[in-house]
């Protein structure tokens, strides 16, 4: 783990890698202002967030609290979403569309464990902490949910 | 691409691209509004700064106690409506505070009811309240209790008025509003940006449901913006010394008798001991301590050095000491609720108590712990032993492993394995629990796949033989055991038919029998942000053996 100094630099460390991880759970947008709203939240904790052993893991548990609880802010930010730019479908192959489809069907926790683990390169145990569940049940999602995405691409080839 | 990284790489091709460089422009200037905002409201000596979470407060009001008390949940919720008759002679007032460490509560023989802000719900995350000058009233014979509560929101300028919603669900909630400024208005503060208003609510009901209540308001600018928030509150019998008797005369289905607060963040697991429910607050490294008859929080014990944590998973007593896996192991003694290390030199995942001999599980290994703290190896298959329990004088070890697992039962003072028995899963399914008493061995499962459903394995601790399997709706993360029933997280099965029911109640994550038969779980507060748990104490209705 990168000692982390300051908010500053856990910002900059993190908040691309971790908005992106949570875009192909939930949206984009919401993924945006989860992190953002986290990021102040820990800024504002900063004197006992950054005593933690992750301050990063903590970041993370409170942006995926907010996406899972639908929590939103009226007000999206569009400072923030300037940043943003979501590949466009006809950007995408067909497959990579499917794919994106399949995602949508999983359960919230088995997206936000893929995302997190495959794009967001977080093991299986920071993923455990951050859900609150255990590390078989991070496991299992990560193997129901591909073995599941597989299935639905598969009836979508057929089909 | 490796298959094993898939999808990996197709994700990587929907995710966004992110410039981090507006958002860190954002960031930036939302953190100076704020200190900006600090400093003013620094400057402004006069203003209690309001930007703190909920302090731990519990206000108590004294008076008779009720004359009924019925359970009556609805179907597959975990909202109570308990209600009590009314209460005729208010009596002493006592307000306790609980501060995040060792705390004892008051004695408060004749106190019907607690209501403790659980905070605010807001869209806008400027909105902030605290409890402070907690003011108690006795009004006409009436309960009347009355909280001040401290509002802070950032108006940026603006002036406006803070309003009770026109029309609130809630009817047991009588809500007034007393504010700093006249009728609630307030008015641009020259550069100062924060405004602090004061509010009072009320309760003049008689009668309240246990439960969540929730205060509505909006604080309505004059250039039209509207700020809509709930004051949530949540309402049970207080901690008294009769709660052991409502719990017992319940009947009917199990119901949510007393929620007890500040029990740590991720409460992992939960054991009765010397006359105590002792809470493992996993993320905070930390046991919680409540008096198992009238749900007081007794006392709040690190298991780690301030700044350091323990991952711990287990509790377990012996005739002396509470135990909490982990690395290392730690001792607590109940006497003064001390911590004390024992350097067992591994990760322990499930610890078990014999007297005070205690076995140790983890990755490869079964330690035993003698009381003068030798230690010694037993010799084990390689399996990450997750659980341990004790039945039959003997130590029962179980494997977390997917589709083909394995319980052991083992002399723990010999070392000699006398049972070694393969659990056929299914392809996802994988142990989740181990619990036993004299009579039965119960392994608990989860079916994997996502389904949320699970098994109990049942098996008999002399002959090690499966005495039944029982399929059920629900995930039995955590399993207490009566003299006639098998509790688990979400469901009752009968002891002696093996038959479900019930099913889908949502019990706890982790749950474990109190001495005077309640059933106490563990859960988040509701609303927390921050997964803060809470301990659930549950009536056991037609199912109290």
């Amino acid at each position: 783990m990168v000692d982390v100094v300051d908010i500053d630099e856990l910002f900059d460390q993190h908040f691309g890698r971790l908005v992106r991880s949570l875009s192909v759970a939930f949206d984009a947008e919401s993924a945006a202002d989860a992190v953002q709203e986290a990021f102040i939240a820990a800024d504002r904790r900063w004197s006992t967030v950054s005593g933690y052993d992750d301050p990063a893991g903590w970041v993370r548990r409170v942006a995926v609290n907010r996406l899972l609880n639908r929590r939103r802010n009226r007000r999206r930010r569009v400072e923030i979403l300037a940043g943003i730019r979501v590949p466009l479908d006809d950007d995408l192959t067909a497959d990579l569309i499917d794919l994106r489809a399949a995602m949508r069907q999983l359960p919230d926790s088995m997206r936000v464990t893929i995302g997190l683990h495959y794009l967001g390169g977080f093991s299986v145990a920071e993923i455990a902490s951050d859900l609150d569940v255990a590390v078989g049940t991070v496991k299992s999602n990560l193997h129901d949910g591909r073995k599941r995405l597989r299935q639905l691409l598969a009836e979508d080839a057929h089909g | 691409m490796r298959m094993d990284d898939w999808p990996a790489d197709d994700l990587a091709a929907l995710a966004p691209e992110v410039d981090v460089t507006p958002a860190r422009r954002e960031f930036d200037r939302r953190r100076r509004r704020w200190r900006q905002r600090r400093r003013a409201i620094l400057t402004a000596a006069a203003i209690t700064i309001v930007l703190v979470g909920i302090g731990a407060l519990t206000l108590v009001v004294g008076g008779n106690e009720p004359d009924t008390m019925t359970d009556t949940p609805a179907p597959g919720s975990t909202s109570p409506t308990n209600t009590v008759g009314p209460t005729t002679t208010p009596g002493t007032v006592a307000v306790t505070s609980a501060a995040p460490t060792t705390v004892t509560t008051a004695t408060a023989p004749t106190v019907p009811w607690s209501l403790r802000p659980l905070g605010v719900s807001s869209d806008d995350p400027s909105v902030r309240i605290r409890e402070n000058n907690i003011v108690v009233q006795d009004d006409d014979g009436n309960l009347e209790l009355t909280y001040q509560l401290q509002l802070g929101f950032f108006a940026l300028d603006r002036s406006g008025v803070v309003e009770t919603a026109a029309e609130t669900t809630d009817t047991q909630l009588s809500i007034a509003v007393t504010c700093e400024f006249d009728d609630c208005s307030f008015q641009p503060r020259n550069d100062s940006i924060q405004t602090s208003l004061e509010l009072t609510v009320r309760t003049t009901q008689d009668q309240l449901t246990a439960g969540i209540h929730r205060a509505p308001f909006a604080i309505r600018f004059d250039d039209g913006d509207v700020i809509d928030f709930d004051v949530q509150f949540y309402a049970q019998p207080a901690p008294s010394a009769d709660m052991s008797t409502r719990v017992a005369s319940s009947s009917g289905e199990p119901a949510i008798v007393q929620r007890v607060f500040d029990v740590g963040r991720f409460p992992y697991h939960i054991i009765t001991a010397f006359d105590s429910i002792w809470v493992l607050g996993q993320a905070s490294s930390k046991v919680t301590r409540i008096d198992a008859t009238t749900g007081a929080l007794l006392a709040t014990i690190p298991l780690a050095p301030p700044g350091s944590r323990i991952q711990s998973n287990r509790l377990t007593a012996g005739d002396n000491y509470v135990y909490a896996a982990g690395t290392p192991v730690v001792r607590i003694d109940p006497i003064d609720n001390t911590a004390t290390p024992i350097d067992n030199g591994t990760h322990a995942f499930g610890v078990i108590a014999d007297h005070d001999t205690v076995w140790a599980a983890g990755r490869d290994t079964l330690q035993r712990i003698e009381p003068d703290g030798t230690i010694t190896a037993l010799d084990v298959p390689q399996e990450t032993w997750m659980d341990l329990a004790w039945s039959n004088e003997l130590v029962w070890a179980l494997a977390q492993r997917r589709g083909t697992s394995t319980l052991l039962a083992i002399d723990g003072y010999s070392g000699q394995i006398q049972h070694d028995i393969k659990l056929e899963l299914g392809d996802a399914e994988y142990p989740v629990r181990l619990v036993a008493d004299q009579d039965i061995v119960v392994v608990g499962t989860d079916s994997g796949g996502g389904t949320g459903t699970g098994r109990l394995l049942v098996f008999d601790p002399t002959t090690g033989s499966m005495i039944v399997q029982v399929d059920l709706n629900s995930r039995p993360e955590g399993i207490a055991l009566s003299p006639e029933h098998i509790w688990t997280s979400s469901a009752i099965v009968d002891r002696a038919t093996f038959q479900v029911q019930l099913d889908n109640r949502g019990f706890g994550f982790s749950i474990t029998r109190g001495p005077d038969g309640s059933i106490w779980g563990t859960g988040a507060v509701p609303g927390s942000d921050s997964n803060d748990g809470n301990a659930l104490r549950w009536s056991t209705g037609d199912y109290a053996n």
